[in-house]
């Protein structure tokens, strides 16, 4: 046998990613699929999807309104993670926000050449600290997605309306108005009011 | 973030969650381990390790599915595909390695120094430690060993190579 070197292989291993999986009866985390991704691990694909394709449906179908372009975006966004994997950063954020910004991105695109222009003027509204996004990373979330949605679907129609315009729309504001045909100074104010609300009522219940 | 990154992602929470078509996942899963993009992910760590471009390093891992890109070398159950890397890696050899399961790789020498990245399969080297998809490994100069690869996939890595020994002399060093 040959004599080896005093150092052993781990020593030499620069990135020994497989003593970073999970034990077995713990689940795996968002981050640690996207790591076992950027391995080639197919298997992760799929269970990302699991997770997450029906909310990006949701939100590629409401931009697109037509379900088979909403869906082929979907595939395409997804795929695009696949090969990207080494973008995602867990620094600068959860995996479901870099996929649901991934996604918008290019919904957006396909509805409007230009670039979707940022049109709200917030003026020193503040969402509260929940860290909420970090507490939503993952199937835990559903509770709070319950409840974001009865009181988004309790917002007054005109506020959620000229909301989703502006954010699953990419309109900016002087589009909402023409395609409602108000004036802009109205499409502001429903929009703060319904953020206003929004917030609000996330601060009461503490989501 | 943003508030209207923020605004954003609590609207898509809000969202009646809508189920994709059944056959969608499997035309997603389908797309990602074709040849094209099976090894897809690994392109900026390859890009780095070969110093090349991403589009660069993306074409060469495509060819990894193409069998006429190898050429068999070094024992049975072993191919080889060259490439060219950037100006850092130069004076090295560049490529892919395949190795079958169950295949030994001879024991060898590594008379300058070699970094490998692992694409696909496990081995075990001859100093007892398991090495999987992922991996990035150093030999020093000067290093000695060998390993066993293990059953399933096929052992894929990426390689950049400065000088290797073999200690069979039957065995020719590829170029």
């Amino acid at each position: 046998m040959n004599a080896l070197p005093a150092t052993t292989l781990r020593d030499r291993v620069a990135r020994f990613d497989l003593v970073s999986q999970p034990p077995a009866n713990e689940p795996t985390s968002d981050a640690d699929l996207v790591a076992a991704m950027a391995r080639g691990d197919g298997q992760a694909l799929a269970e990302l999807y699991d997770r997450y394709s029906s909310l990006m449906m949701a939100v590629s179908l409401k931009v697109l309104r037509d379900r088979a372009m909403a869906e082929d975006l979907l595939h395409d966004v997804l795929l695009e993670a696949w090969r990207a994997v080494g973008s995602y950063d867990r620094s600068r954020g959860t995996v479901k926000t870099w996929l649901l910004v991934r996604l918008r991105s290019r919904a957006l695109d396909k509805v409007r050449s230009a670039a979707v222009s940022r049109w709200v003027d917030h003026g020193g509204i503040d969402l509260p600290e929940t860290d909420r996004d970090r507490k939503s990373d993952g199937p835990s979330g559903l509770h709070d997605r319950l409840y974001l949605r009865r009181i988004v679907s309790e917002l007054p129609k005109p506020q959620r309306e000229v909301l989703e315009l502006a954010y699953f729309q990419g309109l900016s504001g002087s589009e909402v108005a023409a395609r409602l045909g108000l004036p802009i100074g109205t499409v502001k104010s429903r929009t703060a009011a319904g953020l206003t609300n929004l917030r609000a009522t996330l601060a009461e219940g503490s989501v | 973030m943003s508030d209207e990154l923020r605004d954003f992602l609590l609207l898509a929470d809000a969202l009646e969650p809508v189920e994709p078509a059944e056959g969608l996942k499997s035309r997603l899963l389908a797309s990602a381990l074709s040849p094209q993009d099976r090894w897809a992910p690994f392109g900026d760590r390859i890009a780095d390790l070969f110093d090349v471009a991403a589009a660069t390093a993306r074409e060469y891992l495509s060819r990894i599915a193409d069998p006429a890109h190898w050429e068999a070398a070094i024992a049975e159950g072993i191919a080889l595909v060259h490439l060219d890397g950037g100006p850092r890696v130069a004076h090295a050899d560049v490529g892919f390695t395949r190795a079958a399961a169950g295949t030994s790789f001879p024991v060898h020498t590594h008379d300058g120094g070699e970094t490998t990245l692992v694409l696909q399969g496990r081995y075990r080297d001859s100093d007892g430690s398991v090495v999987g998809p992922g991996t990035l490994v150093t030999m020093a100069p000067g290093s000695t060993h060998s390993f066993e690869v293990l059953s399933g996939d096929d052992l894929i890595f990426a390689v950049v190579v400065d000088g290797v020994r073999f200690h069979d002399p039957a065995i020719i060093a590829p170029d």
